[in-house]
C-alpha cells in the first residue's frame, strides 16, 4: 500500500529524504535518492527520472528500461513537461498488461515517472507524495546545478590567478605589485627578476616604500612626480635611472594602476632594462656628431686653403712671381695636413672594443719621446704609476697631442706635469706655460681652431675623439697659471688598488 | 650709380680682416687696383687699423682671441661710419638678426663677387638711412629663409622681430621713395631682387 502523506513515519521519511537531497552535491546523487525513496514510499515497481529532450546528463534512469517502455516514458515526460506539473495515467507493458503511472516535472531537469505494479495501483495519495517529492527534488537539483556553476567559475578564477601568478613570477623584467597607501606606493610583492636585478628580497620590500630602495638620491623629485600621476590613476611610461646590483642602469618604467576596491589604488610597476639601447643611442649620436664635424671640416677648414690656392693660381697666371707659387704650395700643404688630421680623427674616434690595462706613467714617457722638445721637461707624479682600461696606442696619441699643445704654446722650457686627480676619478696633464685665455677656452676643442700660424687646429680635437672613444670626459682644470686638462671617468685596471 | 671714385677724390679705403693670411692677401690683390686696401690678420690689428678713413670692412667671423663679431661690436661702439660685410664660412644663424653688419657673404668668394660686394656697399652708403636699414633687413631675411626650414623660422623670436622690422621700414620707405630719382629707384629694387 502506498504510504499516506499524513502518516507521521512518512512525513519523517519525506523530511529526511529532502534533507539528504539538499545535502547531495551532484544531480546524479539527488536522482538516486529520489528514485530509492519514491519506490520505497510508494511501494512502486520503479521510479525513473528522465528528460524528454534526451539531454544525456539529465537522464538518470538506472533501471535499464526496455526500449518500448523507454519510448512510452519519454512520451509521458513530454506531456509532464508540457503541463509543467503532474500527469497520471496507464502505460502498456511488453506483456500486454497495463500499469498505472504518476509523473511530475522536475523543473528544467526532467521528469520523475513512477510506475505502479500489477498489485500496486497508484492513487491520489501516491500522486500527492510524488508531487511533494518532485517539488523538493527540483529545489535540490536547482541547488546542485547552481553549485556546479559556482564551482566551475571558482576553478576558472583559480586558473586565471595561477596564470597571472606564473606571468608575474616568470616575466624576465623586474616587476613589483604595489598599493597606494597614504599617497605612497607600498610594495605588496616583487617577482624573482626584481629580486635579482635590484638585490632586495621580497621579505625586505613587502610593506615598504618602493622608492626608498631603488631610486638614486638625485632622482627623488622625478620619482615623486610620477607618484603624483599614479595617485591620479594615470599610467606612467617613462625612462628612469634606478640603482641595481650593477650600479645605476636605465629602465623603461611602465606603471599600470587599477582599482580593485575603492579607495585603495593598486598597480604593477614593470622595469625594462634599456641601458644597452641608451648606449647604442649615445653611440649613434656621437657618430652623427662626428659626421657633422667632418662635414664642417670639409666645408670650412679645407675650403679656406683651397680658396687661397685657387685665387693665387689666378694671380700667378697674370704675374708668375715665385712668391705666388710658394703661397699655392703652402695652401695645398695645409689641405694635406687637414686631410691627414681628419683621417687620424676618424681612426682615433672609433669605439674601443678591447680595452687593456695601460699604465699612465709609462705611456706618458713614451709619448714625450715622440714629441720633438728642445728643452722642455716632463714631470710624472709618483701616483700616476697606475693603469687605466684603455687603448694603449690611442692613449699615447692623446698624451702626444696634449704635450705638443703645451710645448707649442708654452715654449721650449715648458714643464709638463702628469698626475692623478685628487678624487682619483682620472688624471691631468698640466703645464706652466701662458695658459689659455678664458675667451677662447670653449673653442679650443673644436677642430680647426688654432691661435698659431703653423697649427692646423686638430690636436685637441683628436684628443677629444680619443677621450670620447673611451667614454671619458675632458675639461679645463683650475690652475692659477699655465694650462691644465683634466680627464675624468676612467676605469682603473690595476691588479691591486693603491691608496 | 657708379662705384668708380671721382678722379679728384681719394680712393675709398677697404679694411680686410681675416686670420687666414693667404685669403686676406688675396683679397688685397683683388681689390688694390681700385681701392686703398688695409689688411689685418687678427681682431686686435683690425681694431688698430679702424678709423674714420675706413669706408668698407670685410670681416671674417671666426678668429682666435678677438672674433669678427667682437670687432663688429667695437665698430658700432666707436661710431665709425663705415659699411661692414661679414665674409665667413659660418652658416648664418638667428644671431645675425641682432648683428649690425650691412652684408653677409659666405665663403668661398671669388674676385668678381668680392668686388661686387665692396662696390655694392659703397653705393649703399649714399642711400637714405631707412632704405639702407631696409636693404640689410631684407638681406638677413633672405639669408635665413635660405638656411632654415619654415618651422624653425616660425619658432624663432629673432626672425619674427626681423619680419616686424621689415614691415615697419617698408611703411617708412613710402615716404623715402618719393624722394628718389627714377634711376636710383631701379637700382635699389634690382639689388633687392637679387638677395
Amino acid at each position: 500500500m502506498t504510504q499516506n502523506v499524513d502518516d507521521t513515519g512518512t512525513l519523517t521519511d519525506l523530511h529526511e529524504t529532502t534533507r539528504r537531497m539538499m545535502a547531495a552535491e551532484t544531480v546524479g546523487d539527488i536522482a538516486a535518492i529520489l528514485q530509492e525513496t519514491t519506490v520505497r514510499l510508494l511501494d512502486a515497481h520503479s521510479a525513473t527520472v528522465l528528460n524528454a529532450a534526451r539531454t544525456p546528463t539529465l537522464d538518470y534512469d538506472r533501471n535499464q528500461l526496455p526500449a518500448p517502455v523507454q519510448d512510452a516514458f519519454r512520451v509521458i515526460a513530454t506531456e509532464a513537461e508540457d503541463e509543467s506539473g503532474l500527469v497520471t495515467g496507464t502505460v502498456p507493458l511488453p506483456d500486454g498488461e497495463h500499469t498505472t503511472y504518476v509523473a511530475h516535472q522536475l523543473g528544467d531537469h526532467g521528469t520523475l515517472i513512477v510506475r505502479g505494479d500489477s498489485d500496486t495501483e497508484l492513487d491520489d495519495a501516491a500522486a500527492e507524495l510524488v508531487r511533494i517529492l518532485a517539488t523538493n527534488a527540483e529545489v535540490a537539483l536547482d541547488r546542485a546545478v547552481q553549485l556546479r556553476v559556482l564551482k566551475d567559475r571558482e576553478q576558472d578564477l583559480v586558473d586565471e590567478r595561477n596564470r597571472l601568478a606564473a606571468l608575474f613570477e616568470n616575466i624576465p623584467s623586474p616587476t613589483a605589485s604595489f598599493v597606494i597607501d597614504d599617497g605612497e606606493p607600498i610594495v605588496e610583492s616583487v617577482n624573482p627578476a626584481f629580486e635579482s636585478v635590484f638585490g632586495f628580497e621580497q621579505a625586505e620590500l613587502a610593506g615598504e616604500r618602493i622608492d626608498d630602495f631603488i631610486v638614486p638620491p638625485d632622482r627623488e623629485r622625478e620619482a615623486d612626480r610620477y607618484n603624483d600621476l599614479l595617485r591620479e590613476g594615470k599610467n606612467v611610461n617613462v625612462e628612469v635611472k634606478r640603482m641595481t646590483t650593477d650600479g645605476p642602469r636605465d629602465f623603461l618604467l611602465d606603471v599600470v594602476p587599477f582599482r580593485l576596491n575603492v579607495p585603495n589604488l593598486h598597480g604593477y610597476a614593470m622595469y625594462t632594462d634599456i641601458t644597452e639601447r641608451k648606449q647604442r643611442e649615445q653611440e649613434l649620436r656621437r657618430q652623427n656628431e662626428r659626421l657633422e664635424e667632418f662635414a664642417s671640416i670639409v666645408s670650412h677648414d679645407i675650403r679656406n686653403p683651397l680658396n687661397v690656392a685657387q685665387g693665387f693660381i689666378e694671380v700667378a697666371r697674370q704675374n708668375p712671381d715665385e712668391e705666388y707659387f710658394d703661397r699655392i704650395e703652402n695652401a695645398l700643404d695645409r689641405v694635406n695636413d687637414i686631410v691627414e688630421s681628419v683621417l687620424t680623427m676618424t681612426r682615433e674616434g672609433r669605439p674601443i672594443t678591447d680595452p687593456e690595462p695601460t699604465n699612465l706613467a709609462e705611456t706618458a714617457e713614451r709619448a714625450w719621446d715622440h714629441v720633438a722638445t728642445a728643452s722642455g721637461t716632463l714631470h710624472i707624479d709618483p701616483d700616476a704609476d697606475r693603469s687605466v682600461a684603455g687603448n694603449r696606442t690611442r692613449l699615447t696619441t692623446l698624451f702626444e697631442n696634449l704635450f705638443r699643445n703645451s710645448v707649442e704654446h708654452g715654449g721650449d722650457d715648458v714643464t709638463v706635469t702628469v698626475g692623478l686627480l685628487e678624487d682619483e676619478t682620472g688624471f691631468f696633464v698640466g703645464d706652466d706655460g701662458p695658459g689659455i685665455p678664458p675667451s677662447v677656452q670653449d673653442r679650443v676643442f673644436e677642430s680647426g681652431f688654432t691661435t698659431r700660424e703653423s697649427g692646423t687646429g686638430f690636436g685637441l680635437a683628436i684628443v677629444t675623439e680619443i677621450v670620447d672613444a673611451h667614454d671619458w670626459a675632458i675639461t679645463f682644470g683650475n690652475q692659477s697659471d699655465g694650462t691644465r686638462f683634466e680627464i675624468r671617468g676612467v676605469d682603473w685596471a690595476d691588479d691591486t688598488t693603491t691608496s | 650709380m657708379s662705384s668708380n671714385p671721382a678722379h679728384d677724390e681719394p680712393s675709398p679705403t677697404v679694411l680686410v680682416v681675416d686670420d687666414e693670411r693667404g685669403l686676406a692677401d688675396l683679397y688685397e690683390i683683388w681689390l688694390s687696383d681700385v681701392y686703398d686696401v688695409r689688411v689685418a690678420y687678427d681682431g686686435e690689428s683690425a681694431l688698430e687699423e679702424l678709423n674714420d678713413a675706413v669706408d668698407v670692412v670685410l670681416l671674417d667671423r671666426q678668429m682666435p682671441d678677438i672674433t669678427g663679431d667682437e670687432v663688429l661690436e667695437a665698430i658700432q661702439e666707436r661710431g665709425i661710419d663705415c659699411r661692414v660685410a661679414m665674409v665667413t664660412a659660418v652658416d648664418p644663424n638667428f644671431d645675425i638678426v641682432e648683428m649690425g653688419f650691412d652684408d653677409y657673404v659666405q665663403k668661398p668668394v671669388d674676385k668678381e663677387r668680392l668686388r661686387d660686394v665692396v662696390s655694392g656697399l659703397l653705393d649703399r652708403s649714399t642711400y637714405d638711412e631707412t632704405v639702407e636699414s631696409y636693404y640689410t633687413a631684407v638681406r638677413k631675411r633672405a639669408l635665413l629663409q635660405d638656411r632654415k626650414d619654415a618651422a624653425s623660422l616660425e619658432e624663432s623670436d629673432e626672425y619674427q622681430q626681423l619680419e616686424r622690422q621689415i614691415d615697419r621700414l617698408k611703411a617708412d620707405m613710402d615716404d623715402v621713395t618719393s624722394r628718389f630719382g627714377d634711376d636710383d629707384f631701379e637700382v635699389l629694387f634690382k639689388e633687392l631682387d637679387e638677395t
